[in-house]
């Protein structure tokens, strides 16, 4: 068994597309960040990046089923972290998600993702069938909600709107019923003016902005407006490194963070995007292939969970940042500053790459 | 089915991410590629604010490149409104030292977020105590203003600007396309919360510069002597003009009355005229120049010829014309030696009336000359078809013509240089750059012979030596010159006014190789009217001066009185000449009501000299040390310090004052220079 972690069945060609769009992302911050207080930001990302490589490979070397084994254990862990910071946490952007260890902080939400991601990939594989019930899809409800609900009383919508999908998309992947899923949808619908009238007031506004962007362009459609400048005003090639005038005048919101592929698209253009966009692509479609050759359902529901979890926020990030999604506070994984999304995105990776190197393994 | 189940799911997540990444890469194109101009439009918008800055006017300096008129850096007042938190008690203060009440300072600063004018080119005190308030969201920004450091030498001539520096009168109006250059834009870059923090200057294109034929000192002299003489005889106007006979070249024009260009509107209009140019009168007996000259080119005179002059009296076409003294018997010569108008008329009616007229355009009268200046009159001077039986005999002795003094001074300029006439000319060439361009006037035409001319300066110096003007008669330099006495015309009769004259000398000298014309011209002088009695010695007081100050060789023995104070060492009669400095003389001379300009050194801001503070021990803000910072953080440390950063140039801090250690007041200037240098660059960093 030893034998068969070997060096050569790591998935060079994974690593490799993502140091390329961690690349580009250290590039995006030392721009964004160079000409202001905040200079030097792409250092830190930088080593949160070696730190995060360093996650990966203890993580792949941990073999998954002990990790499935200890499921549940790890999701109370989860529970009790987000209560944790529900209590003691640090408020930051208007959500209480930070908790200090040591000088740094944590967002405990990022590694909840993770713990949830094990926890339904061992719940569905243990189904062990291609039809799910409606118990059995009450039972991944609940095991979902459960840290959801806390994370909606943190509150933070963003992470919440990026967790649900993984339940989606694994139920879908292992067999909810059409006529289940349709029903789901039209329920979802339903409850919309309920999710609405729950809704805070600047969420409110945040997605009334989205709809009608222009009626305010001062105020809450200011973001999406000046990310659309941006990204409009790079045209093709892009104004070029560190010249990218609504990136370097401070125009883009966060735009080393959430909006980090605004600030790329001024300063490399349509080129740039394009390049991201195929890396990005190109990291889903490796995931999905190493789903497919795991070796056995439950690794088949890991690597499927990281895929959509990452799927998941690359479709809105991107969305958000050229006016398709409203403005949520969701950083594009690899890309956006962040030691907290960083580390989980390279712990998720770290699952993947164990989940390929057991594939030949009896 | 079930088998495949998961597959199929797979196909469908797929086509999904498919569609998404198709509709992302129509949007980005969309976006990026077909609305790309309008994008970045409005980015320039929101983060650009362009204010035209008026540029430096290019400089009029006089023949020997002294400057008569310059553009200097003086503070405009502009308020960043985003940055105000309370416009009402800004509006206050400012109104406290701007004339401007402060609810339209407030209403101002409504008008934009990011920059707004609040007063434009103010004097140094207001500036200093606006700045002393230290407000923030306040800045100045560097203006040129049009400053005339000689006040009013050559006011006429030079004219005067608007606030926008446009030439309203004199060369800067006739010169202003030439003078006035491209405008400059100032480039303001506003952040996201409307901050700006970066302004980077388009340098205006520098106007031409425009050297005239005028010598500062030869047309001090000749105002001096006019203001002189105008205190003295009670003038009502006059005019003093001093002509290179031998180019054309006008060394001074002088008027009286006259005005300071640096505030034209405290002066009523008509101390603008440039009467040199634009004044028309009736020369009187200097006009006998022609009829005189014409007689002997046409050879139906000489200057021996004896001339009865009928004691003092002629009839013409019924009119009898009388002689201011009875004459008898009189040479030509004689003739005009002591101003007989009854021999001026018999050489006028010998010649006869198109003959005459031609000598008369010929000499440049009745015409324009081309001078480059404004506001030029051509006289009077009727067609000879339309003249009366008695026009002859008036225009022989200098009435029923109009002439300008320019004119006169280049026609009297004609005979002293052998019989050429120049055209007058007040610009001597155009300076772009290092690039001259010599101004060219019109063709110098001959009107006599030299012979004739050389007979003519005879002539004209017995009228010094021994007729009507020999109080003109100049220590140490032969001369030659007409007086002129006329009657102006009473405006609301109609007739010749008995109380009002026009007195006036027009001469040159030395007599053999003449260096300057010059005609003086006084208005209804009270008291002595001839000019002879009051305009003769302003003549030999400017002539002596300038001939002196030119270096001119004397061709006469001086005077035993000037030699005898030469030996014993004395200062001689006018050694203030070949040393005046106006600017000296302007600030030594008498009180003035007028506000006081920047001197000149404010002209041409040393760095030494840049305005600093006065550096008041123990309390204030150590400045801090910035050399090889950027624009933006030195900006950004000032700010934070309370300072008040000027700025010069772009890239690295290379230089600054006051120097770092020193204490200034919170809300002093520190002036800093940057440049982009590498080379520079590196010895600012390493020099910490």
């Amino acid at each position: 068994m030893r034998e068969a972690n070997k060096i050569r069945d790591f998935d060079w060609t994974l690593l490799l597309l993502v140091l390329s769009i961690c690349s580009m992302g250290i590039i995006e911050i030392y721009s964004a960040t160079r000409a202001n207080a905040l200079a030097g930001m792409h250092w830190k990302q930088f080593w949160w990046v070696v730190i995060g490589l360093a996650c990966m490979l203890v993580v792949s070397r941990i073999d998954y089923h002990t990790i499935l084994d200890q499921a549940p254990l790890l999701y109370l862990v989860g529970l009790a972290g987000l209560v944790l910071v529900l209590a003691i946490g640090e408020r930051r952007f208007g959500h209480k998600s930070w908790i200090a260890i040591g000088g740094y902080t944590l967002q405990v939400s990022e590694l909840v993702k993770l713990i949830i991601i094990v926890v339904l990939a061992r719940f569905y594989s243990e189904v062990r069938t291609d039809r799910l019930s409606l118990l059995d899809l009450g039972k991944a409800g609940l095991l979902t909600g459960l840290p959801v609900g806390l994370i909606l009383l943190q509150p933070d919508l963003g992470t919440t709107i990026m967790i649900v999908p993984i339940a989606a998309v694994g139920a879908f992947l292992v067999g909810i019923q059409w006529k289940h899923a349709v029903a789901f949808l039209l329920i979802g619908a339903l409850l919309l003016p309920v999710g609405w009238s729950l809704l805070k007031p600047y969420q409110k506004e945040r997605i009334h902005t989205f709809l009608r962007p222009e009626e305010n362009p001062r105020g809450a459609g200011y973001q999406t407006q000046q990310a659309k400048i941006a990204v409009g005003s790079g045209g093709f090639w892009g104004k070029g490194i560190g010249k990218g005038s609504q990136n370097q005048l401070g125009f883009v919101p966060v735009r080393w963070s959430d909006f980090i592929l605004a600030a790329l698209a001024e300063e490399m253009g349509f080129v740039g995007v394009l390049v991201t966009l195929l890396l990005y692509m190109f990291l889903l479609r490796r995931l999905v292939q190493n789903a497919q050759w795991a070796k056995d359902r439950s690794g088949m529901h890991i690597v499927m969970g990281v895929a959509a979890v990452l799927g998941v926020h690359v479709f809105v990030n991107v969305g958000m940042m050229i006016g398709y999604v409203p403005v949520t506070g969701i950083p594009l994984p690899l890309m956006s500053y962040g030691g907290s999304s960083t580390l989980f995105v390279f712990m998720a990776l770290g699952l993947v790459m164990n989940v390929r190197m057991k594939r030949f393994v009896n | 089915m079930e088998q495949r189940s998961p597959r199929i799911r797979l196909v469908v997540v797929a086509i999904v991410a498919v569609l998404w990444m198709g509709a992302v890469l129509a949007r980005l194109s969309y976006l990026q590629l077909f609305r790309y101009t309008e994008y970045l439009g409005r980015a320039q918008r929101q983060q650009q604010r362009i204010v035209e800055i008026s540029p430096k006017r290019g400089v009029l300096y006089d023949r020997n490149l002294r400057e008569l008129a310059m553009s200097i850096s003086v503070d405009s007042l502009f308020a960043v409104p985003s940055e105000i938190a309370d416009p009402q008690m800004v509006g206050r203060l400012l109104s406290g030292v701007l004339d401007t009440a402060g609810e339209e300072i407030e209403t101002k600063m409504k008008g934009s977020r990011s920059f707004v004018w609040l007063a434009r080119k103010l004097p140094p005190d207001q500036v200093q105590r606006i700045e002393a308030m230290n407000l923030r969201g306040i800045y100045f920004q560097k203006e040129s203003r049009r400053f005339y450091p000689k006040r009013e030498l050559a006011a006429h001539v030079l004219g005067y600007v608007d606030v926008d520096e446009k030439g309203l009168a004199g060369l800067e109006y006739a010169f202003d396309k030439q003078v006035r250059p491209k405008p400059g834009k100032l480039l303001i870059l506003a952040d996201a919360r409307r901050r700006w923090y970066d302004r980077s200057e388009q340098a205006a294109d520098a106007g031409a510069s425009v050297v005239l034929t005028l010598d500062e000192k030869i047309q001090y002299i000749a105002e001096k002597e006019l203001a002189a003489a105008v205190e003295k005889t009670h003038a009502q106007a006059g005019s003093v003009v001093v002509q290179d006979p031998n180019t054309g070249e006008l060394l001074a024009v002088a008027n009286w009355p006259t005005f300071n260009p640096n505030l034209p509107g405290d002066f009523p209009a008509e101390a603008h005229m440039n009467r040199a140019i634009a004044a028309t009168y009736e020369p009187g007996s200097t006009f006998k120049i022609v009829a005189v000259a014409a007689a002997l080119e046409e050879g139906i005179t000489r200057p021996d010829e004896v001339i009865d002059c009928q004691m003092g009296a002629i009839y013409i076409a019924g009119h009898r014309i009388r002689d201011h003294k009875p004459f008898g018997l009189l040479t030509v010569s004689q003739v005009i030696a002591k101003s007989s108008d009854v021999g001026a008329i018999k050489l006028g009616l010998r010649l006869g009336a198109p003959k005459f007229y031609d000598y008369i355009r010929a000499f440049g009268f009745g015409q324009s000359t081309g001078i480059e200046l404004p506001g030029e009159t051509r006289g009077l001077l009727k067609r000879a078809a339309s003249w009366t039986p008695a026009s002859v005999g008036a225009i022989s002795m200098g009435q029923e013509v109009g002439v300008t003094s320019v004119q006169l001074v280049s026609a009297f300029s004609a005979i002293a240089n052998g019989g050429v006439l120049y055209h007058p000319r007040i610009v001597r060439e155009m300076r772009r750059g290092t690039q001259a361009i010599a101004a060219v006037g019109a063709a110098p035409a001959r009107v006599i012979s030299p012979t004739t001319a050389a007979t003519l300066r005879r002539m004209f110096e017995g009228v010094v030596l021994e007729g009507t003007g020999n109080r003109a008669r100049l220590d140490g330099y032969s001369a030659a010159g007409k007086t002129g006495t006329a009657q102006k015309i009473d405006p609301n009769t109609g007739t010749y006014s008995a109380t009002q004259f026009i007195a006036s000398f027009a001469g040159f000298a030395p007599v053999n190789t003449p260096a300057i014309t010059v005609l003086v011209t006084l208005d209804s002088p009270v008291g002595g009217y001839h000019g002879g009695d009051v305009a003769a010695p302003i003549f030999k007081r400017v002539a002596e001066q300038v001939l002196s100050y030119l270096d001119v060789p004397h061709d006469v023995a001086i005077s035993p009185a000037q030699q005898m104070a030469a030996l014993r060492g004395k200062p001689q009669p006018r050694p203030d000449v070949s040393d005046f400095d106006p600017v000296q003389v302007e600030t030594a001379g008498a009180p003035s009501a007028l506000p006081v300009f920047p001197p000149e050194p404010a002209a041409q801001p040393s760095w030494n000299a840049a305005p600093t503070v006065a550096l008041a021990e123990g309390e204030g803000v150590p400045v801090p040390r910035l050399a090889g910072m950027t624009v933006r953080s030195v900006t950004e440390q000032c700010l934070r310090l309370g300072l008040n950063p000027v700025l010069i140039g772009t890239g690295v801090a290379i230089e600054q004052n006051p120097e770092p250690g020193a204490n200034v007041r919170p809300g002093s200037r520190i002036t800093v220079r940057f440049a982009r240098s590498p080379a520079l660059r590196a010895v600012a960093v390493g020099g910490n």
